[in-house]
Order: structure tokens, then C-alpha cells, then sequence
């Protein structure tokens, strides 16, 4: 990670964000954005690794730059910031194409590791995610194998959803720690690549856009 | 199918009959009327072999055969000679004149004698054109092969059971009585007279068998109310009326069998009462009774008014007896459509209508005769009068009748429904699920009320009114009532009106509902907002500015708010949801501080819901306990226990390290807050400890209800 961005309107808060960034990668240089259309203004310049996005921000939510940021960069890592864990308040970030979450009020060690595992390619997965996502891939879904998850990894969110942690999820499943981080890294794709595709399907059915066929 | 081809045979052949036997007399063409105190006949019309010879007005008073002249009378004329001549002796002579006249009309050319001395000869046809057969004939024709083809039809589909047996001879009778009366009645003047005489036998046969068999179909339909044998019996004793009429030995000659009839009539009655409280309780079966007995009274009495009580008192009604029988035809009609079960539930107002309309003309009549009779009064003022006293009387009696009845028959209920209706919303509130059902039976107490897998379009009713389909209010399914008033009554369609008006109130009470509902919703949701922004952006700047002392207690501080934030709206959470959470946050708390956790939970526990207050609790004494154990005692290992046991859930969490056995522990607010938590789980909280281990042991119940978590937040 080379180079980071933080979105974020509380001073303080973009303050300690900037400094977890410093502590999981060392050398990095983090650029500070407190609106959206800043933070437009410096992806289109920077080649960035790593954006925080606070999903509160005074001209609007974050959740459209994630689209873009998800759209344009795609080698750029959306995270999310927030206070609130629950599903109800992530879900529409995740779908819109962020590859993880950060709990703003954890202590800098824990965010720091958090960083370091998505990082290492571990994306975080908490059971209410985990249970919501279960429902959106339906075991008979008729799509084609890119937006299906495999048995495995149906299993993995399974166990997510019980409340496993990555370690016991790969005991379980009887495959080493870093196959199971793939497992919900491939499942973050799907339902990314799932929720475009709803996204491009309404678009074209809403003549937004002129499809390729 | 061959039984109907049959009985389709038998009337046909009948019918032939009928017609072989009206058209055979020598036919003068010639429209006779007799006139009270009159010498002879007046001609009333003149066609086809008297056309141009006889004139209308002209009097007949005389019929020459031969060198002998055959008087006539008006009496000859007579349509019903029962009715004319009521005892032996003069129906016998009317006979013998009978006789007479036909062999005066058997010559080839009959000499009339009219009143100013002329003779006229004419020569008759051979038989009567049917043309010139009047409607009464055909009327009666009608009615002899319909009521014989309804009682055979009845009896064909119907063989298993006893009454339609009966039902099949009622239906002969009808045969045999209007069949003969049709030849007879509308005669042009005469018949042969032995003829004349069987065929007025066979008339009264007809009746007197089809009265028996009446009676012994109402012995056995809906039920047999005795031993079989009644019903030969029945008509054993009628057979020997009509042999005993036969022979001419009855007491009262033809008022006698007015009387057997009039009598039957009165045995029908009884026999109909008897039947009717034995069906009490039984819904379908009395209102298959009461269609029986309907149709019955409106013929049988509408027969018996017009035609034999004035007869009884002496005035000759034979004109009318054609239409009485028509009226008798109602019977069988009525009869075959309560057998094909038609509008049974109606049957209420019907009843009522039927009876009011029938007695009320029936009052009329017995009182114009009564003032006839007893007071002498003469024709038009009787009636007048009559009409009077009937109207000023008998009306307001109906109408107090009419309330009466109806209130009996809860007819009256719409009048109920306001208190109905606050009962079910205002009283006690039920969840808008519930309110539909619980009118419809406050409404018909009904012995069933079953959810519909289809919701019916409107309120209907079906079963031959023992159902009462009603569609569903919203995403709640329909209804079906069944068995109205525990079972007493069938549902009528003020029934259904009732129900759809009272389904279209509670329909807008729940959507108003729905709207409080949503709004409070929306409520909800800008204080979860207002609390996120405002509350939540000043405590995450006091978090990153404070020291880890403080930090520890502001990030408590922000699990609150989610927490409360959450519970603002939120429905109760299964118990394996929220373990879930626990169990993550455990894991990854445990992992930063490189803790090893074993997580036991005993398979399956009960599917369980945690309302907020719950939720919030729970969650709060977990963390505290966590905390405490990371925090003081340096473990290398926590162990959680969850096991269900007599509707509550016991949890113990064990760790192990460097303990203080409890007395030496502090009590800080944590353990405070966590014993009062548990408190107001309504559990009980245990901490056991001894060197190197500490075990803490929580016993929370879940069956209860829920404190009241799901009343919505006021506002305002």
C-alpha cells in the first residue's frame, strides 16, 4: 500500500484513521478529503490503494463514490467507516461495492490489525453480513457460475453466520486459513459482481443505458 | 331412466284418454250459461253446426227425443256436480237427467226446444273440434299429466326413500282427480250418464287417495315419526271413504268427502307440527320442512278457500275449481324445487310473506262469508265491510307479527352492529389479525370458523346457507362460517349484508391502523438518524482525543447507543441471531488479546425471541463479564457453556488465571450494573470462584412474554 485516502468529516476522527493507515503500512502516504466532491477531485489524480469511506458525509453519502471508486479503480481497496456494525447500515455499502468495513470506535490496534488483514486478503464478515448475504444467493439461482457461490462457500457463510471466526471456519472445513480467507474474499466478488449486474440490468431496463447486444 | 319413460307413457296415454273422452259427446256448438230462477239454458254463443240457426240470447228450455221432451234445467249445467248437489238423492236425478240428455243428443238430428215455442233442429258433429276446448280443460289436462310426471320423476330418482313413494301416489291422485274433473267440468252440456257417474267416482277417489297420501308423505319426510304401517293404513281408511262413497252410505253424501278432505287437510297440520319440533337443531332438514310446507300451504290452502269452504257453505264455486287445481299444481312445483334445495336460506321472509299474504286473504274471505251467513247481509255490503274490518284490524296486526318474527329470527341485527364494534375495537384490542373473526363470531356464533387457503371476492353464501364465505381484510386470509347460532339456523342474506358492512368497517380501522403505524415508523427512524449524527459524531471526537482510560468508557458508551439506536425499532431478534453476535465479538476480543475461547452450545436450543430490553441486557452483562476476565485475571482461556433448560437459558462463562477469590474483589460498577441487569431479565446471577478459576453462571427465562417492548414509542 502506497498510497491511501481518507474520507472523513470529523477532524479527530480523520486524524486517528490517518494514523492507524501509518501504523499498518508503513510508508504510506495518506491523502485527507472531507467532502465528496474532494474526494473526487483527488481519485482523478492519485493512483490510490486504499480509500476509508465514511458513509456520512455533508454533500451526500458515500456510497456513491463507492460505486465510482468500485467502477474506475478497480485495484483501489473501498473500506468503509462507520459507527454502526449492524447490517441495515452496511449492507447497501457492501452491495454498492466496498470490500470491507471498519468499526470507527475500535481501538488503534484493533483497526490497525483489521487493516493488515484486509491487507493479507481478509476481508471482515460479521454473522448479521453473513446472514443477509445467505439470502441473497439463492441455492437454485439460475445465474451463471461468476454470480454463484460454490458449496463451500456457502458453508463458509454459514458458519460466519453462527458466529465462527476465520480460524475455526477453516478447522471446520478442513482447509488452511488462508484458502477460507478466499473463500469470503470470493464471496464479497459475487455479491459484488451480483449486485452490478442487478445494477446494469435495471439500468438497461430503464433505457439508461444502451446495452452491448 | 325407464321409470321416466314410463311415467312419460302413462301421462301421455292419459292425456289421450282425456281428450278421446271430452271429444266424443255429439258437439251442437253451442256456448251455454244457466241463470238463477230462469226457465232453460241461455245460448251465450252459436258456432260450427248451430252457427246461423240459434242466436246468443236465445233460451233452451227442452230437448226432444222422439216424441218424449227432455227438460232443462240450469242445474244440468252444473260444472261440479259435488259441489251442486251435496246430498245422494238430487245427485243421483242430476244423473238420470244426464243420461237423458245424452241420449237426446245421440239422434242424428236433435230438436231444440227454446223458450218462445220454436224448434230448431241441428245437427250435431260427431265430436267436439279441440279447438273448442276450453282453457279450463286444458288447464286441468296440465295439471293431471304435470303432477303424475312430478310425483313418478320424484319416485324414480328418489326410490330409497319411503315419502317419495307416497309423494308418487299424491301424483296419481292428481292424475286421477283433475283428469276426470277436465272431461266433466267442460262439457258442452252432457255425458252418459253411467259415465258421468264413474268418472265423478274416480274424481273423488283421486282426491281422497292424493289427501291420504299427502299426510303419509309428512309422516315420513324429513323423518319417519312412527311405524311404516301408517301410511297403508292411511290409505286403507280413505279407500274405504270412497267405497263407502261409492256405495252411497255416507252420512253427509258428497259433504262428506268435502269433510274427509277439509279433515285430511286438519291431520296434515298436526302431522306437520309433530314433524316441525322434531326438527329443532337441525338447520337444513327444518328448512327443508318449511319449503315442504310452503309450497303445501299456499296450494292446499289457496284450494281450500277458493273452492270447498264456500262450497261447505252452499255457494257453488265449481267455476273456480279449475284454478284451484292449478293452485294444487303449486304443491308439486313446490315440492320438486325444495327437493333441488332452492334458496333454502330465504326461506325466513318467504315464510313469513307467504302466510301473512294467504291468511290475510283468507281473513277476508271468512269474513265476508261469516257476515254472509250470520249477519245476512247482502253481497256488496258484506264485502265492504269485510274489506274494512280486515283492513283496520288485520294490518297492524301484521306489522306487530312482522316485528316479532323477524326479531326472532335475528333478522334485525344491523341495528347491533355499533356496539358490536366498539366491543371488538375500543374494549379489547386485538391485533388487527384477530378482528375479523372475532366479530364474525360475536356476530352468527357459529360452531366453525375456518381460515381460506383463497379468499373469496365478496361475502357470500354457500351450502344451501349452512356456509357463509367472507373475504379477508388486507394480507389476512378469509373466512368460513359455518352453522349459525350454534347450529340452529341457516345464514339468510341480511346475513350477509351484515357481514360485508361490518368487514368494510374493520377493513378501514386496520388500514387506519397501518397508517399510525407507518408514521410512527418514520418517527423512528429520523430520531435513530438525529441520534446518529448528533450524539454518535461527538462521542467518536471525545473517543480519539481521550486517553484509554476514558476511551474504554466512551466506546461502552457508543455500544449503548447502538444499541438503543437499534432497539427503536426493532422486532424481537431469535436467540440464535444475537449468539451469533456474542460469539463473534468474543472471538475477536479474545483474538486481540490472545486469549483461546471454547464455545459450547447444547443442540438445538428452543427457537427463542429477545425483544430489545433483552437483547440490550444480555449483551451488556456478556461484555462486562468478558471484560472483567480479560481484564483482571489474565487468562489463557475463556469457556462458554449455553445450554436451555425449563424455558430459560443457562450461560456460564469460565476462565481461568490469576483469580481473587470473591470477597476480595471490588465492587466496581460493573459487577452492579450486571447483577441489576440480570435483575431486570428477571434471572439470577452466580459467581463461583477458587484459585485459578472463576465461573459465572447466568440463568436468564425466555418463555415469558415480552415486557411490553412492542408498544410503539409516543410521540408528542
Amino acid at each position: 500500500m502506497q498510497r491511501g485516502l481518507v474520507i472523513e468529516d470529523l477532524a479527530t476522527t480523520a486524524d486517528w484513521l490517518s494514523r492507524a493507515l501509518h501504523e499498518a503500512f508503513p510508508g504510506i502516504v495518506v491523502e485527507h478529503a472531507e467532502t465528496l466532491s474532494d474526494a473526487r477531485i483527488i481519485l482523478q489524480r492519485s493512483m490510490l490503494d486504499i480509500a476509508l469511506v465514511d458513509l456520512d458525509l455533508p454533500d451526500g453519502s458515500g456510497i456513491d463514490l463507492i460505486n465510482l471508486i468500485s467502477a474506475r479503480h478497480p485495484h483501489c481497496h473501498c473500506i468503509v467507516t462507520t459507527i454502526y456494525g449492524d447490517d441495515r447500515h452496511l449492507f447497501p455499502a457492501l452491495r454498492a461495492g466496498a470490500q470491507g468495513y471498519l468499526l470507527k470506535d475500535q481501538p488503534v490496534e484493533r483497526l490497525v490489525a483489521a487493516l493488515q488483514a484486509i491487507d493479507r486478503g481478509e476481508p471482515p464478515l460479521s454473522p448479521a453480513i453473513a446472514r443477509r448475504l445467505l439470502g441473497m444467493f439463492a441455492p437454485n439461482d439460475p445465474a451463471p457460475a461468476e454470480r454463484k457461490l460454490t458449496a463451500r462457500e456457502r458453508e463458509t457463510l454459514v458458519l460466519i453466520a453462527k458466529g465462527l471466526r476465520l480460524a475455526e471456519v477453516a478447522e471446520q472445513l478442513g482447509v488452511t486459513r488462508n484458502t477460507a480467507a478466499g473463500f469470503v474474499k470470493a464471496i464479497y466478488r459475487k455479491f459484488n459482481i451480483s449486485s452490478r449486474a442487478e445494477a446494469a440490468l435495471e439500468a438497461t431496463r430503464l433505457g439508461l443505458v444502451k446495452s452491448a447486444f | 331412466m325407464r321409470m321416466l319413460s314410463l311415467a312419460l307413457l302413462i301421462a301421455a296415454l292419459a292425456i289421450a284418454l282425456c281428450l278421446v273422452l271430452a271429444r266424443s259427446p255429439p258437439y251442437l256448438g253451442l256456448r251455454l250459461n244457466g241463470d238463477e230462477g230462469a226457465e232453460g239454458v241461455r245460448i251465450e254463443r252459436a258456432h260450427g253446426p248451430s252457427a246461423g240457426r240459434l242466436r246468443a240470447g236465445e233460451r233452451i228450455v227442452a230437448l226432444r227425443n222422439g216424441s218424449a221432451a227432455v227438460p232443462l234445467q240450469p242445474d244440468d249445467l252444473a260444472i261440479e256436480p259435488d259441489i251442486a248437489f251435496a246430498d245422494y238423492q238430487p245427485f243421483d236425478a242430476f244423473m238420470q237427467r244426464q243420461q237423458a240428455l245424452a241420449e237426446a243428443l245421440a239422434q242424428s238430428a236433435v230438436p231444440l226446444v227454446l223458450d218462445d215455442g220454436r224448434v230448431v233442429e241441428i245437427i250435431p258433429f260427431h265430436g267436439r273440434p279441440i279447438r273448442d276446448l276450453p282453457f279450463e280443460f286444458w288447464l286441468q289436462v296440465f295439471v293431471a299429466a304435470a303432477g303424475w310426471l312430478l310425483g313418478a320423476s320424484i319416485w324414480a330418482f328418489r326410490r330409497e326413500q319411503a315419502a317419495s313413494l307416497y309423494l308418487m301416489i299424491t301424483g296419481l291422485g292428481t292424475m286421477l282427480m283433475a283428469g276426470s274433473a277436465a272431461i266433466y267440468s267442460t262439457r258442452e252440456l252432457a255425458l252418459p250418464g253411467a259415465r258421468f257417474l264413474w268418472l265423478s267416482r274416480v274424481n273423488h277417489g283421486g282426491a281422497l287417495l292424493c289427501m291420504a297420501a299427502f299426510i303419509a308423505v309428512l309422516f315420513h319426510y324429513p323423518r319417519r315419526l312412527g311405524r311404516g304401517l301408517w301410511g297403508p293404513a292411511l290409505l286403507a281408511i280413505y279407500l274405504l271413504i270412497w267405497l263407502a262413497d261409492l256405495l252411497q252410505i255416507l252420512p253427509l253424501a258428497n259433504r262428506t268427502v268435502q269433510g274427509a278432505f277439509l279433515g285430511g287437510v286438519a291431520l296434515a297440520a298436526a302431522v306437520a307440527a309433530w314433524q316441525w319440533r322434531g326438527t329443532r337443531g337441525d338447520p337444513l332438514r327444518r328448512a327443508a320442512l318449511q319449503w315442504f310446507l310452503l309450497s303445501w300451504f299456499v296450494g292446499t290452502f289457496g284450494f281450500m278457500v277458493i273452492v270447498v269452504m264456500p262450497g261447505m257453505a252452499g255457494i257453488d264455486t265449481g267455476k273456480l275449481q279449475a284454478y284451484g287445481f292449478g293452485m294444487t299444481w303449486l304443491i308439486s312445483l313446490g315440492l320438486a324445487l325444495g327437493i333441488a334445495r332452492y334458496r333454502l336460506f330465504d326461506l325466513e321472509t318467504w315464510w313469513f310473506r307467504a302466510v301473512a299474504l294467504v291468511g290475510g286473504g283468507a281473513a277476508v274471505i271468512a269474513v265476508d262469508l261469516a257476515f254472509v251467513s250470520l249477519l245476512g247481509l247482502r253481497q256488496p255490503a258484506a264485502l265492504t265491510l269485510a274489506l274494512a274490518f280486515a283492513g283496520w284490524i288485520y294490518f297492524p296486526l301484521r306489522q306487530w307479527l312482522a316485528t316479532k318474527v323477524f326479531q326472532r329470527f335475528g333478522l334485525l341485527r344491523m341495528r347491533d352492529i355499533p356496539r358490536l364494534l366498539r366491543e371488538v375495537i375500543a374494549d379489547t384490542p386485538l391485533e388487527a389479525e384477530h378482528l375479523l373473526p372475532e366479530s364474525l363470531r360475536r356476530l352468527f356464533a357459529p360452531l366453525q370458523l375456518t381460515p381460506l387457503a383463497r379468499t373469496p371476492r365478496k361475502v357470500r353464501i354457500a351450502g344451501n346457507g349452512s356456509m357463509l364465505l367472507v373475504p379477508g381484510i388486507g394480507r389476512w386470509p378469509g373466512w368460513e362460517v359455518r352453522w349459525a347460532d350454534n347450529g340452529t339456523r341457516l345464514f339468510t342474506r341480511q346475513d350477509a349484508q351484515l357481514a360485508d358492512a361490518v368487514r368494510a368497517v374493520l377493513e378501514r380501522v386496520v388500514a387506519y391502523q397501518d397508517a399510525v403505524e407507518q408514521s410512527i415508523e418514520r418517527e423512528r427512524n429520523r430520531v435513530a438518524a438525529d441520534l446518529h449524527d448528533d450524539v454518535g459524531a461527538r462521542l467518536l471526537t471525545l473517543l480519539h482525543r481521550a486517553d484509554p482510560e476514558q476511551a474504554q468508557a466512551i466506546r461502552e458508551t457508543l455500544a449503548s447507543l447502538r444499541l438503543v439506536v437499534h432497539g427503536l425499532g426493532a422486532q424481537p431478534q431469535p436467540l440464535v441471531d444475537a449468539l451469533a453476535e456474542w460469539r463473534a465479538e468474543l472471538h475477536e476480543r479474545c483474538e486481540a488479546a490472545r486469549v483461546g475461547v471454547i464455545w459450547h452450545e447444547a443442540a438445538p436450543l428452543p427457537e427463542w425471541r429477545l425483544d430489545a430490553p433483552q437483547q440490550l441486557h444480555l449483551a451488556r452483562v456478556l461484555r462486562e463479564a468478558v471484560s472483567n476476565a480479560l481484564r483482571h485475571a489474565a487468562p489463557t482461556r475463556i469457556e462458554v457453556r449455553l445450554a436451555a433448560e425449563a424455558g430459560a437459558l443457562r450461560l456460564s462463562i469460565a476462565n481461568d488465571g490469576a483469580c481473587l477469590p470473591p470477597p476480595q474483589w471490588q465492587a466496581g460498577n460493573g459487577l452492579r450494573s450486571m447483577r441489576s441487569r440480570t435483575q431486570k431479565l428477571g434471572g439470577e446471577l452466580t459467581i463461583e470462584a477458587e484459585e485459578g478459576h472463576v465461573v459465572l453462571r447466568l440463568r436468564v427465562p425466555l418463555d415469558a412474554p415480552p415486557s411490553g417492548a412492542d408498544k410503539p414509542l409516543r410521540i408528542g
